[in-house]
């Protein structure tokens, strides 16, 4: 790591990771999807984004509910009230470190040594 | 997995029902098919013939499409509107038009003869680029509905079509539904990346 003493916000790994992040959109842009909708929606194997969908299920973020409906089982996924505020939370942290990454640029740009710069 | 385009895609799923154009591009084809200006000005036997397959057609082809849209995309519930949004809606549909018209410049009783279907057309495409910036393609059309309603006003008349002004605007009307239907429809297939060759694993 460069000489800096600035704070980086902690950010959520279960959100950041790409699939579970296309996943927790899709969600938060509706009510409920269905498992082909997400897989449609995330371009994911069945695989993956079954795996994807436990973790986020076992973490509180998700609700899965499934219903037989024409002989076959619907799977319905729909985001908590937990997991729309982590990824708003989520969204609120990556706010903040693209606002410090433009700082830091500017302080590189003008040849100022990050650590001698007081910390906010 | 690489990061997809996470705006696009929240759109698209906000609005997946909006998007499903190809309802729209199958009104438009009702509309050239049933509404074309075959013969002389308000000759409207071929019409009255094909209105009522027409329709029936129409009511197939569009419960069709949405069978196929959930096989192809599967099932998703949209969140609905709010109450304000609706509203404003109504409002930007309905009322603006109507006072925003040119015939409503003069007086009141022209005001009220003044107001066209092709106005109220043109501000709805253009209501709809101008809301979804992503739809900009609906704008084009909006501005043609507008000058066409505009030289309606002013009476000018078309003699190289048949129905004149009414008859050209059915016709884009008709063209308008299709392009931008499919404009849609595009937009959903190239945003929602799908199986894939999974489909058919």
């Amino acid at each position: 790591m460069p000489e800096s003493n600035t704070k980086f916000p902690e950010i959520d790994r279960l959100v950041h990771e790409p699939a579970r992040l296309a996943i927790l959109t899709v969600l938060a842009s509706c009510r409920s999807a269905d498992f082909l909708f997400l897989q449609n929606a995330t371009g994911l194997s069945k695989g993956n984004l079954s795996v994807q969908l436990t973790k986020l299920q076992q973490a509180g973020l998700i609700g899965i509910e499934k219903e037989i409906a024409e002989k076959k089982t619907r799977t319905t996924v729909r985001l908590l009230v937990e997991g729309a505020h982590d990824l708003e939370d989520y969204w609120k942290k990556m706010e903040e470190l693209r606002k410090l990454g433009s700082t830091r640029s500017r302080y590189r740009a003008r040849g100022v040594s990050l650590a001698a710069r007081p910390v906010s | 997995m690489s990061v997809p385009d996470l705006d696009r895609l929240q759109y698209a799923v906000a609005n997946f029902k909006r998007l499903q154009g190809l309802r729209m591009a199958a009104v438009g084809v009702f509309i050239l098919i049933v509404f074309f200006p075959w013969r002389r000005p308000g000759d409207l036997t071929i019409s009255g013939i094909l209105l009522l397959p027409g329709i029936a057609g129409l009511i197939f082809a569009l419960k069709r499409i949405g069978a196929w849209y959930e096989a192809r995309f599967g099932h998703v519930e949209v969140k609905s509107p709010g109450v304000w949004q609706t509203v404003l809606a109504v409002s930007c549909l309905g009322v603006l038009p109507w006072l925003l018209h040119p015939g409503s410049l003069k007086s009141v009783p022209e005001y009220m003869k003044g107001f066209t279907f092709q106005w109220w057309m043109g501000w709805f495409f253009v209501g709809v680029a101008m809301v979804d910036r992503r739809r900009w393609y609906y704008l084009p059309f909006g501005l043609l509905f507008c000058i066409l309603s505009f030289l309606k006003t002013r009476g000018v008349e078309l003699e190289a079509i048949n129905g004149g002004l009414d008859g050209l605007f059915t016709i884009v009307l008709g063209v308008a539904y299709i392009a931008t239907g499919l404009a849609d429809h595009f937009y959903l297939l190239h945003t929602l990346p799908g199986l894939g060759d999974e489909r058919h694993a």
